[in-house]
């Protein structure tokens, strides 16, 4: 009997899970029990997700073979530092956002809160699985379970506008998904394998095949849609605009999952084989972030909805993201990886924010900004602070960050997308600052006093803040668990 | 192997019928304003994926993976790779899922709006 510490990559993905199948069988019967299975289960997720990282960190990568058989046959899961850390923050945001939960609910009605619950719970275990699996079918698998997860969120309050947005969401993801499809299938008969690690084995030998080059061509394609990478983007301002605020804040994460699948397709199946230039990829991958850049910037300046602004900046970031994985150096992949967990911390103290101010206030408009700093100081105050991380102003996280990856387009010899990144950091300054001077500058013009709601929803916002600020100061901590990372990931021969 | 010469042509005739699928499956998508429509061409897509990883497996000859009977003649037996085959249960499986939800979407969409036309549809967005 192997102890239970051996199986820690398969719990925290199943956990959620499990959880997930138990919450409408309870519900049913007890609509009051689901909540505490839901915080219990995501409670002990965070718990194995800690323990996880905490044997990584010491041990290095961990391997789990599924049901014991190894991996030609079998489906493998590793949990190597980069899945580690993204599992602990997964596990971390979601429990954060099941204990937010309860203060949207009554807005949401009584009897979608099983269902909310479920799909949140089934969205977190996908995501896990999606960062620690090894196997490009399962991969697949996983993508789909929380893609259906995700559209039911979107849709979940069944009114006309945020159908018509999952509806969007569903025709855009699931040609994606058909294209991930193909694309395996592709790299499946040219190597006969379906494990992520024995594929970069066999590929540099086979790297010049057509078949090759346009499995992988397909894979980028198909995950971008899951990224939301420009163009591809175009689900995610209706989808963030008409869904319940809890949705965007797993969607962030899922966004997360689906770039961490980039990294893996990049550098773990491809990784050895890029080193010949057969393939023009880095340059390709640094062309659609820089754009994706630019464009949702500018797009994000001219929206009047703080929802679909805050979209067309995850937009944006998730192109910086995307630019830092192409650049294919160890500065670069770790810029990455750090936005990956700044951008996390401070967009989901945005939403979450933002979902504060809808509750209390209902401001959905930047308009309504006016004055809130007098009525609200606090939900405010956390707000700025994440608004301040993600501009990027010296010595928060999302500073930090940026840094990483515009000094690597420098060491790379590529200006022009250091340029990008200053650019950017302008523009976002400008359609912040423009919330902030409405905010704190603007008398208000409302007849009767706002009130700042449940203490949970102040304490949760200002955590996040401060996390989003910390970060910045505290830039090792992440940073020595990413590193290693980013070596294993290079060492295959980039 | 040259890919203009006729017997490589008509000897790979399944992966064209997957490839004319799923361009008929894209046009239809892009094409048809019908939300139910657009939904029947990503199905048609999926479909044809199935086929071309069906294609994938087989064999000449080949018999279907199934392990005989203790003392029976296996020398000579051929088999297709079960491999893609199973995968495609699972995807199958997948995409009736998202059939059903899409479906199920577009019926509470009729409800509301009185119309499946995704023209009209998204302006309303």
């Amino acid at each position: 009997m192997t102890p239970i510490t051996d199986h820690l990559p398969i719990l925290v993905v199943m956990i959620p899970v499990i959880a997930a199948y138990i919450t409408p069988l309870v519900g049913i019967l007890l609509d009051r029990t689901v909540k505490g299975i839901a915080v219990a289960a995501v409670s002990v997720n965070l718990a194995c997700s800690l323990l996880l990282t905490h044997r990584v960190l010491i041990h290095g990568p961990v391997s789990y073979n599924l049901s014991g058989v190894a991996p030609p046959l079998g489906i493998e899961f590793v949990a190597d530092h980069l899945g580690a850390v993204l599992s602990l923050l997964i596990s971390a945001i979601t429990l954060i956002a099941i204990i937010y939960l309860q203060a949207t609910i009554p807005d949401l009605g009584r009897k979608k809160t099983t269902i909310f619950y479920t799909l949140i719970l089934l969205a977190a275990g996908a995501t896990q699985g999606i960062v620690l699996t090894n196997d490009l079918f399962n991969l697949f698998v996983l993508i789909e379970i929380l893609a259906i997860a995700m559209y039911g969120l979107v849709a979940i309050r069944a009114d006309g506008k945020s159908l018509l947005a999952g509806y969007k969401y569903l025709l855009i993801g699931s040609a994606g998904s058909a294209l991930i499809l193909i694309g395996t299938g592709f790299l499946f008969i040219s190597t006969g394998t379906l494990n992520m690690t024995l594929m970069g084995e066999i590929l540099p030998d086979i790297i010049h095949s057509w078949t090759v080059l346009a499995g992988f061509a397909l894979l980028i394609a198909g995950l971008s849609t899951k990224i939301g990478l420009f163009p591809l983007h175009i689900w995610m301002p209706d989808a963030y605009a008409h869904a319940p605020s809890i949705t965007p804040v797993i969607s962030t994460l899922a966004l997360k999952a689906g770039l961490v699948a980039l990294i893996r397709l990049v550098y773990v199946i491809f990784g050895p084989s890029l080193s010949g230039e057969a393939v023009p990829l880095p340059s390709v991958l640094a062309l659609l972030g820089a754009v994706a850049i630019v464009i949702c910037s500018i797009v994000a300046l001219q929206q009047s909805d703080i929802r679909r602004m805050l979209a067309y900046s995850t937009g944006a970031n998730t192109g910086c993201i995307v630019l830092g994985i192409s650049l294919a150096t160890s500065t670069g992949l770790e810029g990455a990886m750090l936005h990956m967990i700044t951008h996390t911390v401070a967009k989901v103290c945005l939403f979450i924010a933002a979902d504060a101010l809808l509750i209390q206030a209902g401001i959905r408009m930047v308009e309504d900004f006016r004055g809130l700093a007098d009525e609200m100081p606090y939900t405010m105050a956390g707000f700025s602070l994440g608004a301040i991380s993600i501009i990027g102003i010296p010595l928060s996280g999302g500073f930090m960050s940026k840094i990483y990856v515009a000094n690597a387009a420098i060491g790379a010899g590529l200006l022009i997308y250091a340029g990008v990144i200053l650019f950017w950091t302008l523009l976002t300054a400008l359609y912040f600052f423009r919330i902030f001077r409405l905010a704190y500058f603007e008398p208000s013009h409302r007849k009767h006093r706002l009130d700042e709601g449940k203490w949970h929803m102040i304490l949760i916002v200002l955590l996040l803040g401060a996390a989003s600020i910390l970060l910045g100061f505290f830039v090792e901590i992440p940073m020595e668990m990413i590193r290693p990372a980013a070596d294993t990931l290079l060492g295959g021969g980039l | 192997m040259n890919a203009l010469d006729p017997d490589f042509i008509l000897g790979h005739y399944n992966y064209w019928v997957s490839i004319v699928l799923i361009m008929i499956g894209l046009y239809t998508m892009i094409a048809k304003k019908n939300l139910i429509k657009k939904f029947i061409g990503l199905n048609i897509i999926e479909t044809a994926i199935f086929l071309f990883y069906i294609s994938l497996g087989d064999v000449d000859g080949g018999v279907a993976p199934i392990l005989p009977k203790e003392g029976a003649e296996t020398g000579a037996m051929l088999y297709a790779n079960p491999l893609p085959s199973a995968m495609m249960l699972t995807a199958i499986v997948v995409t009736l899922c998202m059939t059903a939800l899409a479906l199920s979407f577009a019926v509470l969409i009729y409800r509301r709006y009185g119309t499946l036309d995704a023209g009209r549809l998204m302006e309303e967005l």
